[in-house]
């Protein structure tokens, strides 16, 4: 499975993945370099304090001195500098830690995008053209279309005020708290990932439709394997291919979604951080906040293709 | 004469299809004998497949079997239930198919297609892949111990089959249906995996249907023939004697049909004039009349029944060869027009 | 003679390339789900156009009732946080998010296609380019990169439309490259060429209408996008600023009142909902028409 050839490939990748970050950062870094002074402006300090800020974050030395400062500190020691607005913050830290939450909220959410489409669409793929079908169809298309913080704006409604199982808006998130953690990212990740769980629910009911009239089907039925078995080991590993194809686009969908709900769920992870940043135009978390996600992006991209490699022994790089 | 180890009587398998019924499969009735290799020939369309899928019920929507019996060691095979018959599946009546390229699964390993074969019918996994190692080896497989270990698409096509018919042997069956195992093959390859079918007959004792469309691939592997045209029976017989004395106008047309290696450079290549019947619509009488040479008046009203022309030889027309021969000079025919038969003069070339 | 024989075969081959068209017409008006999602899109359309003339209350009129009071027969959507009348504001933010959905969508077409056609077509180091650029920003979240883009420039219509543009060009080009590639290599460009067609004219003559199925239907696709990603742009803060409503903000104002006053929050969802649910029907029907390979 992992062969040489995967091997070289996985080194390319990363190497390109870190190309890509470094590019990224510096094209965020350079573009909006020439505005940071709103943050410190904001503050209306003037004279001494003002200079002597500047010169604390490098912010007097000319922009490609900042730059090539910026690029050695990250590259030699990771560091992504100092929070404009909270001072004596440093990004890196602050940024991994967020992270961590938004990779579990996320984390959970594909887990159940792709366990409950899946589900959803081989079930309805068995029954197919039967009222199970229609149904879980129709919730399909509902559910892809409805914008994920209507669906979690209902579910706050339903869940905290009338029913008050969750607590939402003061979200305390306790980093490694197992099932604490549940209780209360379940209703963030299914805000989350349900729009999703309906795009790979569709697609898997089509893959499957397509795989149960394949010859090698028949050839399981003909050798006394049980329906069940047919289905289980031999479709559904066939029906998982086209389902691998997007989920480089859905993992990047569901980071791009979680920007939202993590601003509506009060979660603080890299989301919140991100549009919080922005707004207080603290441009270093911003572009801290920028790379996290770049690195993120092309990490999953590259897990996305070695699970091809693991799915299909076909392919091979 | 020993007791038929398969018998199937009056199987009618339909498909529902927008256009209408398809009577794929119109009343086939034949016997199998412990051990015998019988083949059940016939052009796309005659129904050999169909009939093949449906002595396992196999057959794929909207196919329905709608009557008949398949009798198995007393039972009937389309009656007994889901978890009895896939007892017998893969056990007793074993199925090989056409494409061994699509009739595997890509994203296993093949010998765990194989192991499987036998782990479904109480073999642990450890004595199913001994087994396995056993059968490659058998079917002549080189390097059977790392080939277990490789997917289906690194095998050649000649490998892949093989190990299909490994597969189908896994659990020394009564019986292997083999659905045009050598179609989708190189010619070299096909006279090899024959040849391995003809041995495995002989040494196992295991009986082979072998469905085909090529006459060459009877003559080479089976002691008995079915010749089926339009989802029904029109000949059957010992190979011998249904090769040097077809009785029906078609079993005929098809042997005529086979280019000779020592045939003048200068004769036409014989077919069968006409096309496929419609199976929708099928002719009326006689299925084949529209495109018989020797056809008579009776053959466009009256469907012909089986009858027993020879000994052990029976086929369903109102003319048969004989008459042909004697009467409308059928060995002197150089092409086949419908309905030549009734004037042409002997060295008449048309 | 001569002309009257070429008459006869234009006849003879112009129901051919019609048949297409109007084959797929047909399988589009059969697909009741399709239908349905049409006619929801024309009222729209209808509510949008009468409010340019004709709304209930203005839409900034704040203090026309008591701040979030609920459905009444004055308000039939009940009011906002700041006494503004919802339903008014619901048929502004229709304005807004077929501007956002369309207009984004007819820009993207005048980017992304020439661009595809010309880096499919001419290959080189066109094509280099512009399969690089695509290949770069594909890994980008574009809700990120958009975010960026509307603070570097002040949000405003204009800037959200600019920034959604920008992100999703690539999307189009990746396509209309993948299909020019393909139709460059069939034997009617061939004998264009042959013929001594001039390369625009092939490309925008002969090329481009035979993958105009699979544009369309991207296109149709790429409204509720766009329009969702507004919403999720308004709702983040980043969106059209008040007083002009958009469904996005509603949304987002509606979510902050949750608690005391959840008409506020249905409105705007229902009416996102239902728009970006017409939006996915009709392009499922578009390409269930145009492709006469995929069924369901």
């Amino acid at each position: 499975m992992f062969t040489r050839g995967t091997l070289i490939y996985i080194g390319q990748r990363v190497v390109l993945i870190a190309f890509t970050v470094l590019a990224v950062s510096s094209i965020v870094f350079l573009g909006i370099h020439r505005l940071p002074g709103d943050a410190l402006f904001n503050e209306h300090l003037h004279g001494d304090q003002y200079a002597l800020l500047l010169h604390h974050y490098n912010l007097d030395k000319p922009l490609l001195i900042q730059y090539r400062d910026f690029v050695v500190a990250v590259v030699t020691r990771g560091d992504l500098g100092e929070s404009l607005v909270n001072r004596g913050v440093k990004i890196t830290p602050l940024v991994l830690r967020e992270l961590g939450v938004s990779v579990e909220v996320g984390g959970f959410a594909l887990v159940f995008t792709i366990g409950l489409g899946m589900l959803f669409g081989v079930v309805a793929a068995i029954r197919q053209n039967t009222w199970v079908d229609y149904v879980l169809s129709a919730t399909s298309v509902i559910g892809y279309s409805v914008p994920n913080f209507v669906l979690g704006s209902i579910l706050i409604l339903v869940f905290a005020k009338w029913l008050e199982t969750v607590t939402n808006g003061s979200f305390f998130y306790v980093l490694g708290g197992w099932t604490g953690g549940i209780g209360q990212l379940w209703l963030p990740a299914f805000a989350l990932g349900f729009p999703y769980a309906s795009i790979v629910a569709r697609l898997t009911r089509a893959s499957m439709l397509e795989v149960i009239r394949q010859d090698y089907i028949r050839t399981a039925r003909a050798k006394g394997l049980r329906e069940t078995v047919v289905v289980a080991r031999h479709a559904l590993r066939n029906a998982l291919i086209p389902v691998i194809t997007i989920l480089g686009p859905l993992v990047i969908g569901i980071i791009t979604g979680s920007v939202v709900i993590e601003n509506l769920f009060g979660i603080p992870g890299l989301g919140k951080e991100f549009a919080q940043s922005i707004q207080n135009r603290d441009y270093f978390i911003v572009i801290g906040v920028f790379t996290m996600y770049a690195a993120l992006v092309g990490i999953a991209n590259l897990a996305v293709d070695l699970t091809y490699v693991i799915i299909d022994p076909r392919i091979r790089y | 004469m020993p007791t038929p180890i398969l018998q199937v009587k009056n199987l009618r398998t339909e498909f529902l299809t927008d256009g209408g019924i398809v009577k794929a499969v119109d009343g086939i009735s034949f016997d199998l004998y412990p051990g015998e290799s019988l083949g059940i020939v016939g052009e796309s369309g005659s129904g050999k497949s169909i009939t093949a899928l449906s002595l396992l019920r196999l057959v794929p929507d909207p196919g329905r079997i709608v009557s008949g019996e398949v009798l198995f060691r007393n039972e009937d095979l389309l009656q007994i239930s889901g978890d009895d018959l896939r007892q017998i599946r893969g056990r007793d009546i074993a199925m090989i198919f056409q494409d061994p390229q699509s009739s595997l699964n890509p994203v296993l390993k093949t010998g765990f297609q194989i192991d499987e074969a036998m782990m479904a019918h109480g073999k642990s996994r450890a004595e199913a892949r001994v087994h396995t190692i056993e059968l490659l080896k058998k079917v002549r497989i080189p390097a059977a111990e790392s080939r277990v270990k490789d997917f289906p698409h690194q095998l050649s096509g000649g490998m892949r089959q093989r190990a299909m018919i490994a597969m189908g042997l896994a659990n020394a069956p009564s019986i292997l249906i083999a659905d045009e195992p050598t179609t989708a093959l190189d010619v070299t390859v096909q006279a090899q995996i024959l040849e391995l079918l003809a041995d495995l007959n002989r040494e196992l004792g295991t009986a082979i249907v072998m469905i085909t469309h090529n006459m060459g691939v009877v003559a080479g592997l089976c002691s008995r023939v079915i010749v089926m045209y339009a989802g029904q029976i029109v000949e059957e017989g010992p190979v011998d004697q249904i090769f040097e004395h077809p009785q029906h106008p078609y079993t005929w047309s098809l042997l005529r049909s086979i280019p000779r290696v020592d045939a003048l450079r200068h004769e036409r290549l014989r077919s069968i004039e006409g096309i496929a019947p419609d199976l929708l619509h099928p002719p009326s009488g006689c299925r084949f009349h529209p495109r018989c040479p020797f056809r008579v008046e009776k053959c466009f009203t009256d469907e012909p029944k089986l009858e027993e022309m020879a000994p052990n030889q029976r086929a369903a027309c109102w003319v048969t060869m004989e008459r042909a021969r004697r009467e409308m000079g059928a060995d002197e025919l150089i092409d086949i027009t419908p309905g030549a038969g009734s004037g042409v003069h002997p060295g008449e070339l048309i | 003679m001569a002309t009257a024989a070429v008459a006869r075969i234009a006849e003879v081959s112009a129901p051919v390339q019609a048949s297409l068209w109007s084959d797929a017409w047909r399988r589009l008006r059969r697909n009741r789900l399709a239908l349905m999602a049409s006619i929801y899109l024309v009222l729209l359309v209808g509510v949008a156009i009468l409010a340019i003339f004709y709304t209930p209350y203005r839409m900034s009129a704040t203090g026309l009732a008591p701040d979030y009071a609920g459905p009444s027969l004055a308000h039939w959507l009940g009011v906002d946080n700041l006494g503004r009348d919802q339903l008014s504001r619901i048929m502004i933010g229709s304005q807004i998010s077929l501007i956002v959905g369309v207009g984004t969508q007819i820009l993207v077409l005048a980017v992304g296609v020439p661009i595809g056609l010309l880096a499919g077509y001419y290959r080189g180091w066109l094509d280099s380019v512009v399969t690089f650029i695509i290949n770069v920003f594909y890994g980008i979240p574009d809700l990120l990169v958009a975010l960026i883009l509307v603070f570097l420039l002040g949000p405003s219509l204009a800037n959200i439309i600019i920034a959604i543009v920008v992100t999703r060009w690539m999307d189009m080009a990746r396509l209309v490259r993948g299909q020019t590639l393909a139709l460059r290599e069939r034997e009617f460009v061939e004998a264009g060429r042959a013929s001594g067609a001039k390369p625009i004219k092939m490309l925008f003559g002969h090329i481009m209408p035979n993958a105009l199925g699979p544009i369309i239907v991207q296109a149709t696709f790429g409204v509720p996008s766009a329009i969702l990603f507004e919403a999720f742009l308004s709702f983040l803060g980043a969106g059209v600023q008040a007083p002009t409503p958009s469904w996005g903000s509603m949304a987002k104002d509606g979510v902050d009142a949750i608690q005391f006053a959840p008409h506020m929050v249905i409105a705007p969802s229902i009416a996102l909902s239902l728009t970006l649910m017409a939006f996915n029907f009709l392009g499922d029907g578009l390409r269930d028409a145009l492709d006469p390979r995929s069924r369901r």
